[in-house]
């Protein structure tokens, strides 16, 4: 859990951040919204002590970062930031293992370590351990900055436009990975983003600022639905909640069949117990904002949704609004 | 690729000898003599001392002023490339600048009355003009390196210490190396001039030739200083080259 507690930065006369208080909780990614320049990676910086705070404090697991080495405190932060900073001078494999070598962790475990890294964050070990930051993608170099700031398991992952530089198709590619990743690692993520769309489909909660201060913490449908201002709705838009679905699988709004055969929604008011599944069907791992589209266009009020082909269950425009979409 | 790349680097390898071995055949006493006299300038006969000490001599000169520009060029480079440094950085680049406008007979003339003759004065003279390519190459490199790759190693951790050592100088490496190859084969031709303090080397015989109006002395002198640059140009190359 970090903990940001009446947090100031003043750069000559102005200033970047004023009196933010946060909470990051535990295992979950907290995506930094705001327009350019409002404070978000200063915000950032100030949580690893690459820029030092003029005012306020930063608690780390309960622990004032300012009793903490810098360095020490760092070694047990991953940091991603946009220009990636590779290492150009090292290979792939010695630039994630830079942490663990500073630790002075054993040679031989690194190195498992690292082609397991290398293997998560979807690059061949064997085709990509030797080759320099040079000879990469950017979406390649991108993922061996993830793996470099997870090569020593920290607990936490301080992330700044880590998918900024790249075109829509290899960011979308690269986040869907990311999603997975920390499905699995569960790391208590910090991420930097102007992008409203990567915060409503990554973060589990969003952080928006607004000229250095806090305009709004919540889930992203406590943004969405009950923004607590002008700003706050304007900044992510009329249709962002239509933004929000575009990021979802359909699947994860269904409401499930029952019975073995299938043939049962298994929500009351649907209909009756035998009632026939709806006419148009929608395969579950459609966009939910596509499904939208189908229920507009269709004139309905539900759908069949389908997994290969066999109807596994029904969703209305109701699940859609509802509660928002659960989260895995 | 890999395979061929090192096929590449060994045949670069392999020419790079070719100038210190042309130095070395030179060196066989009655060698040189055997191709200059020939051409009817003067006469050669045995040299005393012999042409393999002078060259020796010579080379001692110039590794030594290079090894001392080194242990002076690099941190000093590496002190005014810190952060908040800005004014010391261009005091030092003017201080070195000046060494080289400074000309070199003056430098070497200026510090015989202090050092007397002999080697002293001249090795001041080869550390004054060796610095300025060290020390402006080196400043160049570290300042070039990539800011991305510096605020990385100081967000996963590294102190400034292994910022420099294991970021910084191995980034600069090609360009300060660069600078200490041009230093050293410009030290090669000025060492010459340290003869006529008495420094001994290969500018005696060029010395000696000038005064006995022997243009085959001063021949002698300026193949074999040419060789020796060549040859510690080409050694260096494969040092200079990425691995
Ligand atoms: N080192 C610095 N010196 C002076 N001012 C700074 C410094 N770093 C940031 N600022 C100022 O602080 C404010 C916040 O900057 P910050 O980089 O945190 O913004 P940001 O939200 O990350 O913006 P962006 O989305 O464009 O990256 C800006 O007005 C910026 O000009
Ligand atoms: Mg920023």
């Amino acid at each position: 859990m970090i903990e940001l507690h009446h947090l100031e930065k003043r750069f000559g006369g102005s200033l970047a951040v004023q009196d933010l208080n946060l909470i990051f909780p535990d295992g979950e990614l907290t995506a930094l919204l705001g327009p350019s320049g409002c404070g978000k990676t200063t915000t950032l910086r100030m949580i690893n002590r690459l820029t030092e705070p003029s005012g306020g404090r930063v608690l780390l697991g309960g622990q004032d970062t300012r009793t903490l080495k810098p360095e020490a405190l760092r070694r047990g932060i991953g940091y991603v930031i946009q220009q990636v900073g590779l290492f150009p001078h090292l290979n792939v494999a010695q630039n994630v293992a830079t942490v663990p070598d500073l630790l002075g962790r054993d040679r031989r475990a690194t190195a498992a370590r690292v082609d397991e890294l290398l293997d998560l964050v979807g690059l061949d070990p064997d085709t990509f351990r030797h080759k320099r930051p040079g000879e990469l993608s950017g979406g390649q170099a991108q993922r061996v900055g993830v793996a470099r700031a997870l090569a020593a398991d920290p607990p936490v992952l301080l992330m700044d436009e880590p998918f900024g530089a790249l075109d829509p198709l290899a960011r979308d590619r690269l986040q869907d990975a990311f999603r997975d990743i920390q499905r699995r690692l569960r790391k208590t993520v910090v991420m930097v983003t102007h992008d409203i769309d990567e915060a409503l489909r990554l973060g589990d909660r969003v952080a928006l600022m607004n000229a250095g201060r806090l305009e709004q913490f919540g889930t992203p449908d406590d943004l969405i639905y009950r923004p607590v201002s002008d700003f706050v709705r304007q900044f992510l838009g009329e249709d962002a909640a239509l933004r929000q679905l575009a990021g979802q699988p359909v699947g994860r709004f269904m409401v499930a069949l029952h019975g073995p055969d299938g043939l049962q929604p298994g929500r009351a008011g649907t209909g009756g117990a035998a009632s026939p599944l709806p006419a148009v069907a929608v395969e579950e791992t459609l966009n939910a904002r596509s499904a939208l589209s189908v229920l507009l266009r269709e004139g309905t009020d539900r759908l069949t949704v389908t997994r290969g082909g066999q109807p596994v269950g029904t969703v209305g425009w109701h699940d859609l609004r509802a509660s928002g979409p659960e989260r895995p | 690729m890999n395979a061929a790349r090192r096929t590449g680097g060994r045949l670069g390898n392999w020419a790079a000898l070719l100038w210190p071995a042309l130095l070395l055949i030179c060196l066989i006493p009655g060698v040189l003599p055997g191709l200059i006299n020939p051409l009817g300038l003067g006469n050669v006969g045995a040299f005393e001392p012999p042409l393999w000490r002078l060259t020796l001599t010579h080379l001692g000169l110039v590794l030594l002023s290079c090894v001392i520009v080194l242990g002076l060029g690099l941190p000093l480079a590496v002190a005014v490339t810190r952060a908040r440094r800005d004014a010391l950085r261009q005091l030092a680049e003017t201080l070195v600048g000046l060494g080289q406008t400074v000309p070199t007979l003056a430098v070497l003339a200026l510090a015989v009355p202090v050092l007397g003759f002999g080697w002293a004065p001249t090795l001041l003279g080869l550390i004054a003009y060796g610095l300025v390519p060290v020390v402006s190459n080196a400043v160049v490199g570290l300042r070039g390196v990539s800011p991305g790759a510096l605020d990385a190693a100081r967000g996963m951790g590294m102190s400034a210490r292994q910022r420099l050592w294991r970021v910084e100088l191995p980034l600069a490496r090609p360009v300060i190396l660069a600078g200490v190859r041009t230093s050293t084969v410009y030290n090669v031709g000025t060492a010459t001039v340290g003869a006529a303090l008495g420094a001994g080397g290969l500018g005696e015989p060029i010395i000696n030739g000038l005064s006995q109006q022997n243009t085959a002395l001063v021949l002698t002198g300026a193949v074999l200083a040419a060789l020796l640059a060549l040859s510690l140009d080409a050694l260096m190359s494969l040092f200079a080259a990425p691995h």
